[in-house]
């Protein structure tokens, strides 16, 4: 037994963005997949009174409620523990760790950002959202997303292979 | 450029996978299992009201009382699924061009160098892994007691383990291995051979021993996760007949603090000590890292590893359960074994 109809196809459908979602708001893809659970619980209660999928997004739904646990939790969860092994150095060619360098910096970098500013920086540059909305979906004020992202950014440029598209983006 | 930030995050998560294999199910199971235990404080609430009236009402805690960590005491049976290991809660993916064995098979493995090993050793170890004795990465579970990988100190009068090492993986479990990741090991790299390592997964019942370069160590171990587990306060024998505890030595110091104690007293005292410690470390706060010293503690039946440091203190035990363990419980446990400086 999968939950209420449709919940399991739904899962089955979006797990996989909602984990690389999570992962964008943590940082790390342990925590991100266990933040999607964590949602994704709330989306199973809610299935029939929100009247999903029918009447509602359910995607929506637990995109909205990650975001905002992911902000909550922002100085107590995901703050300051980071995988506990040193992360895969650069792997010689052929290696099957082979990993893919600018992603692993992307992630590296995002892992260093107080889980605010992250937040705020996935919101607002991956989801597309304005400062208006991000502020109403986190409960918090138009300035405080403002200068989150303004702080994200500039700690994302100093990570130099990042700096252009990050310096770009602060002029355009 | 909006876009290009966005491209560069694309990407970034573009190779994520998620680790559970069935998630409909697992967060079903999740959410089930926060039902029962909020059904269950609220039924231990109002009994407690209803069964001591006002004598009862004052214990009541604002939250739900601690709950003692409940650890599947059977060894898990390790397998392979979709190039992934699965044993309790470790998921170790075969990296890709491996091969992956059980043990105990008739066809012995090419090339032990990208072989990943599931032995049973509950059979003699001979015929578990005949058939790869050398394989990269060996896993197995086991029926015994699960501690802390250690050297050893001659002193005096005994051999005394060495301090263990923690870390945790990715999913909340902790983990204990036998060096600190991105230390060589010497006397391997003296003789040419591998770098070993050993990580024992207390709570998945399971190890992993990995045999090769320093560098390989530290990519596969970076591939390791966990399921959560729902964790709780310190699982302890009762009435333990022994306890010993090992400490690390001053920083100009090698040799480890040690003291092991019959004294029924103290062995008691020991055991309040470890129930007193009641704020619980969820598995997504759980920080314990190989950077940090530790403790170890053989109590009985259950090994219990304390992580030290400033920033994240928490103990673990063998028999489940893990716990914010403050200076001062540090301190008093020291106390209690008449090591502390």
């Amino acid at each position: 037994m999968s939950g209420p109809a449709g919940f399991a196809e739904f899962v089955s459908a979006r797990y996989p963005a909602l984990v690389r979602y999570g992962t964008l708001l943590t940082g790390d893809s342990g925590h991100g997949e266990d933040l999607t659970q964590e949602a994704l619980v709330k989306t199973y209660r809610g299935w029939h009174r929100l009247g999903f999928p029918d009447d509602g997004d359910p995607e929506a739904y637990t995109r909205q409620v990650m975001a905002r646990a992911a902000w909550r939790a922002a100085r107590r969860l995901w703050r300051r523990e980071i995988p506990a092994a040193a992360p895969p150095e650069r792997a010689a060619a052929g290696d099957p760790y082979e990993s893919r360098d600018t992603a692993s910096l992307v992630l590296d970098a995002l892992r260093e950002l107080p889980a605010g500013q992250r937040v705020v920086l996935v919101l607002r540059y991956w989801a597309g959202l304005s400062e208006h909305e991000i502020a109403t979906q986190l409960g918090c004020s138009s300035g405080t997303v403002k200068s989150r992202a303004s702080r994200a950014i500039t700690t994302m440029r100093r990570t130099p292979a990042l700096a252009d598209a990050f310096t770009l983006s602060e002029t355009s | 450029m909006t876009q290009r930030i966005k491209e560069l995050l694309d990407d970034a998560v573009s190779g994520v996978e998620p680790r559970t294999l069935d998630p409909a199910g697992a967060v079903v199971r999740r959410g089930r299992s926060q039902r029962r235990r909020t059904v269950l404080a609220t039924a231990l609430a109002v009994l407690a009201v209803v069964g001591g009236g006002g004598l009862a009402a004052p214990q009541l805690r604002p939250g739900p009382p601690p709950r003692v960590a409940d650890v599947d005491r059977q060894p898990p049976v390790p397998r392979f699924v979709d190039g992934v290991v699965l044993s309790g809660g470790l998921r170790l993916p075969v990296p890709a061009g491996w091969q992956a064995m059980a043990g105990g098979q008739d066809k012995p493995c090419a090339d032990p160098a990208h072989t990943v090993l599931i032995a049973d050793f509950t059979k003699p170890r001979e015929d578990s892994t005949t058939a790869c004795p050398y394989a990269a990465i060996t896993v197995w579970v086991s029926d015994q007691g699960m501690e802390a990988p250690s050297g050893g100190f001659l002193t005096d009068k005994r051999i005394v383990k060495t301090p263990p090492i923690s870390m945790t993986l990715p999913g909340g479990e902790p983990v204990w291995v036998s060096n600190r990741i991105d230390e060589v090991d010497p006397d391997r790299n003296r003789s040419g051979r591998a770098y070993d390592l050993e990580l024992v997964l207390p709570w998945s019942r399971t190890i992993v021993y990995l045999r090769m370069s320093r560098l390989d160590a530290q990519r596969v171990v970076g591939t390791l996760r966990a399921e959560p587990v729902e964790g709780g306060v310190l699982a302890v024998p009762d009435v333990p007949a022994v306890a010993e505890l090992i400490a690390p030595g001053p920083d100009d110091e090698i040799y480890p603090r040690h003291s092991r104690t019959t004294d029924k007293a103290t062995i008691a005292d020991v055991v309040r000590l470890l129930r007193e410690q009641t704020e619980a470390v969820a598995d997504r706060e759980a920080c314990a890292s190989p950077a940090q010293k530790g403790l170890r503690l053989d109590i009985g039946t259950a090994h219990v590893v304390v992580a030290l440091g400033p920033h994240c203190q928490e103990a673990v035990s063998s028999a489940g359960g893990r716990v914010r363990f403050d200076d001062a419980a540090v301190t008093e446990l020291e106390q209690l074994f008449g090591i502390d400086r």
